[in-house]
């Protein structure tokens, strides 16, 4: 195979153009480094090539999902859990789904925009409650990068003043809608902690991006740019420093090391051609996601690391963790046969429940949230004459979403009889859930169908039971995979330091969530751009020092 | 016989997943899609009569007669061959982007289902479907068109009675098909204007 070595040295290879790379390539461009980023997918912009005001009747196919779209034709995410010529293997009778994005921005593209912060909990489980390990930080170490996030990128919300729910800098939440106002009602009753959603949806204009218009189609990428992704906010002012080099088409093969161990360069594939090429660099950032990062250490062998690059501890591949999550819907009578009504507003839930119960009272240790859903809908699939008219807008859905602790029998690991069609060996998954999350699941659902009866509903169907695994999707179907590179203070049973520098490899950072040591139940976007904006300004400052 | 639909079976199908999983669906490239649309219209418009490539014309003749029963124009919209549901099927049938496995799925639960009713009206009238009278199919979807969750269907099955031995076929086609017909009208300029403009 032809190798193409280019003759430049870049001061920074970042793999990955999602939020973790995409801020990485945002602080270190405009920190005065020479970045390559190298994105497997293609180029995309929402502003050209989003559908954010398709009609079903648009397409004859009427927006629906296909192999390269699960979330709908019109989704903003080029990508999914079955890309042709990756596989990926599981082990016998396990299952996991591996989510992949294949376009500039990464699942930044499609994602809900919920921007919750960890809080001071999150960061030290094991201090509370003796299980998984705590972080290497603390939320003290995070807050100042989580304020310059929320004053860059912008987001809606409230300040609460509940402990371990960090207060930000919100702009103004939208009103609630009609069936949200129910929720509330009915969470009020019960006791249930129910407020203003947090999602990354501008409110009013900011930084130069206009204000949300409330067409409710975030997840199709913004033509105005008025919720985060990361082509739409971090690689603009990225791209005008003139410093960043952005590679499409390019899929990451090995990180090449030299005799005393350090990162040279990234060999990877030019996916038009199938030649292998090579850049070179004297720092190099992995965000390629959990398993896509973990995948390459583990592919990046040499005489000095064996294992796998920064891998003496073994832990590349281990703690790989998901959210939890079911979902459980319940029809509202008070909701039929209303007039039509404005239920516009962002793309995404207007309030939320956030965790609200104290775990030592309860048979599982780690909190959730409630993602609540309803409403009337762009009419589409799923959708008899009159029936429909009346009940359209009567269902309302409540997702639970909450924090698995890692354990040992959920990781991932080089398969070693199977590859791509690159011939880049591929990953097999190891999963078994434990009776936390178990146990968790069938308190969510429980709790739900609390909160559809307080609002004078019925829950449609039955709630899963045990055989079911009480409705718990799927490891890696909630498409938050952390932990498999982790933090930690001792390189023995950590592949990190305190900050995302790998022990074995001084030149080597990660940046998207495979540093995480727990997987909180708060969407991990905010805490990846924090994190990956701590990094990139640490890495910044070593420059600097001549440190790197 | 659309009206007569519980609510309860209505529920069920507005709280399912989006679209029936024998016809499950794959594809994109809306802009060349929307333009094939937009001929369809067009060629409709001009009086021109859509030669369907999938169904053969007794299936279209079925698929159209059973589309109306489900939808039918009332007052406020039309019918759901007014919406072009059946050419949104036929669409779908053969979906550019699905895999050959998907599509022949699909095609096979389309084409077998339909068959079904057929075998199932021979037997019964002596007749296909198609050449039924009202009476005769509306007694056939009565038996097929209520909505069971999966419990009692399975005590229905125990039963061995007439056509309710093999009534989970039945059931589960029609739900398939009643969705897509749904579907294909709600997503219409014509559904989507019924629902926002009264």
């Amino acid at each position: 195979m032809q190798i193409a070595s280019r003759a430049k040295e870049y001061d920074v290879c970042i793999v990955g153009s999602g939020a973790g790379g995409g801020m990485a390539a945002k602080v270190l461009a405009e920190g005065g480094a020479d970045v390559v980023l190298l994105e497997a997918g293609q180029w995309w912009d929402a502003a050209k090539d989003g559908a954010m005001m398709a009609w079903a009747y648009d397409s004859p196919r009427r927006g629906a999902g296909s192999r390269r779209k699960p979330f709908g034709e019109f989704d903003g995410c080029i990508g999914g859990w079955d890309l042709e010529g990756e596989p990926y293997t599981t082990a016998d009778g396990q299952r996991f789904l591996w989510w992949r994005a294949r376009m500039l921005g990464g699942r930044t593209n499609h994602w809900g925009r919920i921007s919750l912060r960890f809080g001071p909990h999150d960061f030290k489980g094991r201090s509370r409650d003796g299980l998984g390990d705590d972080w290497p930080i603390g939320y003290d170490d995070m807050k100042p990068y989580y304020d310059k996030l929320d004053e860059l990128v912008g987001l809606f919300g409230t300040n609460e003043g509940l402990e371990n729910e960090p207060d930000g800098i919100f702009l103004p939440p939208p009103a609630p809608r009609a069936y949200e106002r129910l929720v509330k009602n009915a969470s009020d009753k019960l006791k249930i902690t129910c407020i203003p959603s947090r999602l990354s949806i501008l409110t009013k204009a900011h930084n130069g991006r206009a204000a949300c218009h409330y067409c409710g189609q975030c997840g199709r990428g913004c033509k105005t740019r008025s919720n985060f992704s990361s082509p739409s906010v971090l690689l603009p002012p990225a791209l005008a420093t003139g410093r960043l080099k952005i590679l499409t088409g390019a899929m990451a093969r090995e990180v090449l090391t030299n005799d005393e161990g350090r990162a040279t360069a990234v060999s990877y594939v030019d996916t038009a051609t199938g030649k292998t090429q090579e850049v070179r660099a004297k720092i190099v950032v992995l965000a390629a996601s959990a398993c896509e990062t973990a995948r390459l250490l583990l592919n990046s062998k040499s005489t000095r690391h064996p294992d796998g690059l920064a891998n003496s501890s073994g832990a590349v591949g281990r703690y790989l963790t998901d959210t939890t999550g079911t979902s459980v819907q319940g029809h509202i009578p008070i909701l039929e046969g209303l007039p039509p009504y404005n239920d516009d507003g962002a793309g995404g839930m207007h309030v939320y429940m956030p965790w609200w119960l104290d775990n030592r009272r309860l048979d599982f240790p780690r909190g959730y949230h409630i993602e609540p859903w309803g409403g009337r809908d762009m009419p589409g699939y799923g959708k008899l004459k009159d029936d429909y008219r009346r009940l359209y807008g009567s269902i309302v859905g409540f997702s639970g979403r909450g924090e698995m602790i890692p354990n040992k029998d959920c990781y991932c690991e080089i398969d070693p009889s199977v590859v791509d069609r690159h011939g880049i060996p591929v990953l097999r998954f190891h999963w078994k859930w434990s009776d936390y999350e178990l146990n968790q699941a069938r308190h969510m659902n429980e709790t739900a169908a609390r909160v559809i009866e307080a609002m004078g509903g019925k829950v449609v169907g039955r709630l899963p039971g045990k055989d079911k695994d009480y409705g718990l999707k799927l490891g890696g179907e909630i498409i938050h995979e952390a932990g498999t590179t982790r933090m930690g203070t001792s390189p023995r049973t950590s592949v990190l330091n305190e900050w995302c520098q790998a022990h074995d490899c001084k030149n080597l950072f990660v940046a998207d969530s495979a540093p995480f040591v727990s997987n909180a139940h708060k969407n991990m976007t905010w805490t990846i751009l924090a994190l990956s904006m701590r990094t990139s300004e640490h890495i910044v400052e070593e420059r600097r020092k001549g440190n790197l | 016989m659309a009206n007569e639909i519980g609510r309860r079976s209505a529920l069920r199908l507005i709280g399912t997943a989006p679209i029936a999983v024998a016809f499950t669906l794959g594809a994109n490239e809306a802009a060349a899609a929307a333009e094939k649309a937009a001929t369809a219209v067009k060629a409709a418009a001009a009086g021109k009569a859509y030669v369907p490539k999938f169904f053969n014309p007794q299936e279209w003749k079925t698929v159209r007669i059973l589309v109306d029963m489900i939808i039918p124009k009332d007052e406020r919209s039309g019918s759901a061959t007014d919406a072009g549901v059946p050419e949104f099927m036929d669409y779908l049938m053969n979906d550019p982007t699905d895999t050959d496995l998907q599509r022949e799925r699909r095609q096979t639960a389309m084409r077998g289902g339909l068959a079904w009713i057929n075998s199932v009206c021979e037997r019964r009238f002596g007749h296909a479907f198609a050449e039924a009278s009202e009476t005769e199919r509306t007694a056939i979807l009565d038996e097929i068109a209520y909505s069971k969750d999966e419990q009692e269907d399975e005590a229905e099955m125990r039963e061995p009675r007439d056509l309710r031995v093999m009534v989970k076929h039945g059931p589960s086609f029609f739900n398939s098909f009643r969705d897509l017909t749904a579907s294909g009208f709600w997503s219409s300029k014509m559904g989507v204007l019924g629902l926002s403009t009264e």
